[in-house]
C-alpha cells in the first residue's frame, strides 16, 4: 500500500515525460500555419479516438453476450430486416461514417482556405540534389541576395516562398511551421508561412530525391525583425577581404583551383552557379545541407573529400595540397 | 458402387497430369496454380522481410552505419515492389486459384492453360526484376519510380530499366489472371448458385478482378513511356519538352491507389468468409457486404490525387479528392459493421483463423481511422512523406492484409492439405505475430508526427527520433519471428498434423464438400446449388448435405466414359445449367511463351534491336503452337 503513492509520482513523471516528448515537430507548432494543422490532428485523434474505441466497446460487447445461437438454416438468402442487423449494418456502417466524415471534410476544407500571400518578404528556394539555393527576391530595404539552406525569416511576418526544382522532385518541409510542399520540376510551387518566436526549426528534404536524400536537411532561423534586418544587410554586402597572409592566399587558392566553377563568392568570382553560394559561409552554422556543423576539421575533411562524407552530392573530391587547403579552410571561415 | 468407384477412377485419369518433371512442367491444374503461386509468394514475402529487417537494423538508432545510403535506397525499393507486386497480388492470386473454382463448384478455371501462363510469368517477372542483385543494378529510385529522378540523367545504368520492364512483364500475369477469375465466376458457377449465393470470397475476387482490368492498363502505360524515356530518350516527363513529372504521378496513382484496395478486399472478403463459421452464423448484411466491395472496387478510382495533396495542385481538385477519399471510407465501415453484426448474433469459437480475422478487424481499424487522417488535407500536409504514412499503410498492409491472408491461409489449411495445425503453436504465432506488428508500426506514427520523413537512409541524433525507431526495429525482429513461428508449425503441420477431413470446421461453402485435400478433378459430381451456404441448410446430421444435391451422370452427362475432362458451363445470374465443355488439358505452350517474354525482356533490357525482333519472331511462333487446332478439341 505504501507504494501506492511512489507509483503515482512515478506515472506522474513518465506522463510528463513522454508528453514533453511529445511536443516536437508537428505538434509543437511555432507559427500560425502549423498551428492550424495542429488543431485538425486534435480533432481527427478525438474523434478517431472515439469512433475506435465505440467500435471495440461494441466488438467486446458483441464477443460477450451469448448471442442468439446457430443460424444454419436454409431460405434466408435474402437481405434480413432483423432490427440488429439493420441497426448495426447501416447505423454503424454507414450513418456514423456519413456524419463523422462529413463534418472532419467541412472542417479540412474551412482549414485549408487562406488569405493570399502579401508579397512583402518573398523568398525562392531552388532545391538540388542535394542542397537548397535561397535568394532574398524581395526584402524590404535591401537588394536581392543569395545564401543556402539556413533560410533567415523575421518573426510574425508572413514570407512567401517560391518554390523550384532544377533536378528532381523534392519537397519543403519544416514541420514546426507548416505542411510540406513539393518542389516540382518545371513548376513554381508557393508556401506561405510565419513564425511566432525566435528560434532554430530544423527542416528536411520529404521527398525522396536520390542516394543522398537522408542528408538534404535545412534550417529556418526566425529572428527578432530588428535582428532579421541586420542580418539580411550583412547578406547583401560583397565578401569579407582576408585579412592575415594565410587568408590572402586561401583566396588565391580559390580562384587558381576549381572551386570558382561552382561557387560564387560575391566580389570575388561570380560565374559557378552550381554549388551554395559562399559570400557569407562563416555565417551558417552547417555545411552540406545540414550534414556537418560548419568548423575547421570538418570544412577541410569537406573540402579534401566531400564524397567520403556525402556520396552522390555534386562537390568532387580536390586534392589539394595540404598548405593550400590550410590556406583555403582560412579564408572561408573569415567569410563572416 | 461400382460404377462410382469406376466414375472416380476414370475422372483423377483424366484430370491428373502425367507424373515426373514434365507432368509438373505441363500441368494446369488450378490447384496446382494456386500451390505454386502460395509458396512463391511466401518465399517474396521471406524476400522483401528480410529487407525490411535490414533497413529497420539500420534505422535503430541515428546515424548507425549498417547499410550505405546506396543499398538503403535499394531496399526500400526492392522491399516495396516486392511486397506490393511479389507478395500480396501472388498470395491472393492463389487463394483465388486455389479456391474460387472449389467454392463455385467447378472443376477448374475457365482458362486453365492461361492460369499456368499467368503463374509462370509472375515467377519469371519476379525472378527478372530479382536479376539486378546478380548483375549489381538493384532498383534504387522507389517502387514508386518517380521522375524524373528515375530518368538516365539521374539513374544511369540498367537498375530502373529492371524495374519498369519487370513491372511491364508482370502487369501480363496478373490482368490475364484477373480475366480468368472473371470468366471463370461467369461461367462455371455450379448450377443453382444464382448472384445471390455467390460467396462473399468469390465476390471480393470479382471485385479486384474488374480494377485488375481497369488499373493495370495505366500502370502499363505508365512503365512504358519510363523504359521510352529511357532507352529512346523520349521526354513524356520532361518539362523542358513539353513533358510533365507530374503526369507520371497520375498515372502511377490511378493504379497505385486501387492496387491497395486490390490488396485489401481479398483480405476483408476472407474474414467476411471466416466470422460465419466460426460464429455459426450468416454473414449479417451479406448483400450490403458485396455491394460495399463493389463500391470500394468503383470509388477506388476516385481518389488517386490523395498521393499528391502537397504537390501543388489547386485547392479545387485537393479538396475533390480529398471527399472522395472519406467516402470510400462508407463501405470499409459497412463490412466493419457486418462482421460486428455476425458477432454480436453469434457466439465466437477461438479457433485459431477466428484470432486471425479478429486481429486484421483491429488493424484495419488502426490502419483506416488514420487513413481519414491522411485524407485531410491540412493533416496531410504535415503526415506526407513521414513515418506517419508508413506506419498508417502498414497497418492496412503489413497488419490488415497480412492477418487476413494468414486468416485465410489457417482457415484452408486443411483443404490444402488433409491436415490440421497445432493449436498452442498457432497461437503462439499469433500472439507473437500480434504483438510485433503493433510494436513496429505504432511508435513510427510519432516519429512521423515529429518530423521524421521517410526513405531516409539515416537520421541525425537529436531530433528526438531516437525512442520510437528503437522500439519499432524491436518491433521489427518479433514481428519476423512471429511470422517463423506461423512458418513452422504450418511446415510441420503439414507433414505431421492430425487428419482433417473433408470438412473441419463445419463450415457451409462448397470447396468443404470435396475431400482434404481435393482430387485432380475436385468433384467428382457436380454440385447443385439452393442455398447461399450448401453444406449448411437444412443440415441435421454432419453427414446429410441438405441443400447440397449432387447431379448424377444423367443431369449433367458429366463424366462419360469417354468425353470426361470437361466442365459444365452455366448461364445468367440465376446460374442455369447451359452446356457441357471439354477443358484443354496439360500443355507445355504456357510455359514456352512465357520463356519467351523472359527473352524479350531480357532483350529490352539490353537494348538490342535484333534480339528484340528474334523474341517477337519466337513469341508469333510459341503463340501459333499454343493456339494451334488440335484433333479433338
Amino acid at each position: 500500500m505504501r507504494q501506492r503513492p511512489v507509483m503515482a509520482a512515478v506515472g506522474t513523471v513518465a506522463l510528463a515525460v513522454v508528453l514533453a516528448g511529445c511536443a516536437r515537430g508537428g505538434l509543437a507548432p511555432r507559427g500560425p500555419e502549423a498551428e492550424r494543422i495542429l488543431d485538425v490532428t486534435e480533432i481527427l485523434v478525438i474523434a478517431g479516438g472515439a469512433v475506435a474505441l465505440l467500435v471495440v466497446a461494441t466488438w467486446v460487447v458483441a464477443v460477450r453476450r451469448p448471442g442468439r445461437g446457430d443460424d444454419l438454416d436454409a431460405g434466408r438468402d435474402e437481405l434480413d430486416p432483423d432490427p440488429v442487423e439493420r441497426g448495426l449494418v447501416l447505423g454503424g456502417g454507414i450513418v456514423l461514417p456519413g456524419v463523422v466524415l462529413t463534418g472532419l471534410f467541412v472542417l479540412g476544407v474551412w482549414t485549408m482556405s487562406r488569405p493570399p500571400p502579401t508579397g512583402d518578404l518573398v523568398v525562392e528556394v531552388v532545391a538540388h540534389q542535394f542542397w537548397w539555393e535561397v535568394t532574398y527576391r524581395q526584402v524590404p530595404g535591401v537588394e536581392p541576395f543569395a545564401t543556402a539552406n539556413e533560410i533567415h525569416v523575421p518573426t510574425d511576418t508572413d514570407v512567401d516562398f517560391r518554390l523550384r526544382s532544377e533536378d528532381v522532385i523534392h519537397s519543403f518541409f519544416v514541420p514546426q511551421l507548416a505542411g510540406k510542399v513539393d518542389m516540382v520540376p518545371g513548376r513554381v510551387t508557393s508556401l506561405t508561412l510565419s513564425a511566432d518566436q525566435p528560434g532554430v526549426y530544423e527542416g528536411a528534404c520529404a521527398e525522396f530525391c536520390g542516394m543522398q536524400h537522408a542528408r538534404m536537411r535545412m534550417r529556418i532561423v526566425a529572428q527578432e525583425p530588428d535582428d532579421f534586418a541586420a542580418w539580411a544587410d550583412g547578406q547583401t554586402r560583397p565578401a569579407q577581404a582576408p585579412e592575415g597572409p594565410e587568408e590572402v592566399r586561401g583566396r588565391e587558392v580559390f580562384l587558381a583551383r576549381s572551386c570558382v566553377g561552382c561557387h560564387t563568392i560575391r566580389g570575388v568570382a561570380e560565374e559557378g552557379d552550381v554549388g551554395p553560394d559562399l559570400t557569407h559561409l562563416a555565417t551558417r552554422d552547417e555545411i552540406a545541407a545540414g550534414t556537418l556543423p560548419l568548423d575547421e576539421s570538418n570544412l577541410r575533411a569537406w573540402i579534401d573529400n566531400a564524397q567520403s562524407i556525402k556520396g552522390g552530392a555534386r562537390m568532387p573530391p580536390q586534392d589539394l595540397p595540404d598548405e593550400e587547403l590550410d590556406a583555403l579552410v582560412a579564408y572561408l571561415l573569415g567569410l563572416g | 458402387m461400382t460404377t462410382t468407384a469406376t466414375t472416380t477412377e476414370r475422372l483423377a485419369a483424366a484430370w491428373g497430369d502425367q507424373p515426373g518433371i514434365l507432368g509438373f512442367l505441363s500441368s494446369v491444374d488450378h490447384k496446382r496454380v494456386g500451390r505454386r503461386y502460395l509458396v512463391t509468394a511466401a518465399v517474396f514475402l521471406f524476400l522483401g522481410g528480410v529487407q525490411a529487417l535490414l533497413m529497420r537494423t539500420q534505422l535503430i538508432g541515428p546515424e548507425a552505419g549498417v547499410l550505405s545510403p546506396e543499398q538503403y535506397n535499394e531496399l526500400f525499393t526492392m522491399h516495396g515492389t516486392t511486397m506490393m507486386l511479389l507478395f500480396m497480388v501472388p498470395a491472393e492470386s492463389a487463394f483465388a486459384n486455389y479456391f474460387l473454382p472449389l467454392m463455385i463448384g467447378a472443376r477448374d478455371m475457365a482458362f486453365p492453360r492461361l492460369n499456368m501462363f499467368s503463374y509462370w510469368v509472375f515467377l519469371f517477372a519476379g525472378l527478372f526484376m530479382y536479376a539486378g542483385f546478380v548483375t549489381g543494378d538493384v532498383p534504387d529510385g522507389g517502387w514508386f519510380a518517380y521522375s524524373p529522378l528515375v530518368l538516365d540523367e539521374f539513374s544511369p545504368g540498367r537498375d530502373m530499366d529492371f524495374y519498369a520492364i519487370g513491372v511491364i512483364f508482370l502487369g501480363l500475369s496478373t490482368t490475364a489472371g484477373a480475366i480468368n477469375f472473371l470468366v471463370t465466376t461467369f461461367k462455371l458457377r455450379a448450377p443453382g448458385m444464382t448472384v445471390s449465393r455467390i460467396p462473399v470470397f468469390v465476390w471480393g475476387i470479382v471485385a479486384i478482378a474488374f480494377m485488375i482490368l481497369f488499373a493495370f492498363p495505366s500502370f502499363t502505360v505508365a512503365p512504358l513511356m519510363l523504359e521510352l524515356s529511357r532507352a529512346l530518350d523520349m521526354r513524356f516527363f520532361d518539362p523542358s519538352a513539353g513533358g510533365d513529372p507530374l503526369l507520371w504521378q497520375h498515372l502511377f496513382w490511378f493504379w497505385g491507389h486501387p492496387i491497395v484496395y486490390i490488396q485489401l478486399l481479398p483480405s476483408t472478403a476472407i474474414v467476411s468468409t471466416i466470422i460465419p463459421v466460426f460464429t455459426r452464423r450468416r454473414l449479417v448484411g451479406y448483400a450490403w457486404v458485396v455491394a460495399a466491395m463493389l463500391a470500394t472496387a468503383f470509388i477506388s478510382f476516385g481518389l488517386w490525387v490523395h498521393h499528391m495533396f502537397v504537390a501543388g495542385l489547386p485547392q479545387l481538385t485537393t479538396s475533390f479528392f480529398s471527399a472522395v477519399s472519406l467516402v470510400v471510407v462508407v463501405p470499409s465501415g459497412i463490412q466493419f459493421f457486418a462482421w460486428l453484426a455476425t458477432i454480436w448474433l453469434g457466439r465466437p469459437r477461438w479457433d485459431s483463423p477466428m484470432l486471425w480475422a479478429m486481429g486484421e478487424m483491429l488493424l484495419f481499424l488502426i490502419g483506416g481511422i488514420t487513413g481519414v487522417m491522411v485524407a485531410l488535407v491540412p493533416f496531410d500536409s504535415l503526415a506526407h512523406d513521414t513515418h506517419f504514412v508508413v506506419a498508417h499503410f502498414h497497418y492496412l498492409q503489413a497488419g490488415a492484409v497480412v492477418f487476413g491472408l494468414l486468416a485465410g491461409l489457417y482457415y484452408w489449411f486443411p483443404k490444402l492439405t488433409g491436415r490440421r495445425t497445432h493449436r498452442g503453436v498457432a497461437r503462439l504465432g499469433f500472439w507473437t505475430t500480434f504483438v510485433g506488428v503493433n510494436l513496429t508500426f505504432m511508435p513510427l506514427h510519432w516519429a512521423g508526427l515529429w518530423g521524421m520523413t521517410r526513405r531516409i537512409a539515416t537520421y541525425e541524433p537529436g531530433l528526438g527520433f531516437e525512442v520510437p525507431n528503437l522500439l519499432a526495429t524491436i518491433g521489427s525482429y518479433v514481428f519476423g519471428l512471429g511470422l517463423l513461428v506461423v512458418l513452422g508449425d504450418l511446415l510441420w503441420s503439414w507433414r505431421n498434423g492430425p487428419e482433417a477431413g473433408p470438412n473441419p470446421w463445419g463450415a457451409g461453402t462448397l470447396e468443404w464438400a470435396t475431400s482434404s485435400p481435393p482430387p485432380d478433378h475436385d468433384f467428382a459430381r457436380l454440385p447443385i446449388v439452393r442455398d447461399r451456404y450448401p453444406l449448411w441448410a437444412g443440415r441435421t446430421t454432419p453427414d446429410d448435405s441438405g441443400a447440397l444435391a449432387l447431379a448424377t451422370d444423367d443431369d449433367l452427362a458429366l463424366a462419360p466414359p469417354d468425353l470426361h475432362h470437361e466442365v459444365a458451363l452455366t448461364a445468367g445470374p440465376e446460374g442455369d445449367p447451359q452446356q457441357v465443355r471439354t477443358m484443354p488439358g496439360p500443355s507445355f505452350a504456357p510455359l514456352l511463351v512465357a520463356l519467351v517474354l523472359t527473352l524479350l525482356s531480357i532483350a529490352m533490357l539490353l537494348r538490342s534491336a535484333n534480339l528484340v525482333l528474334t523474341a517477337c519472331g519466337l513469341l508469333v511462333v510459341s503463340v501459333g503452337a499454343w493456339f494451334w487446332p488440335r484433333e479433338g478439341s
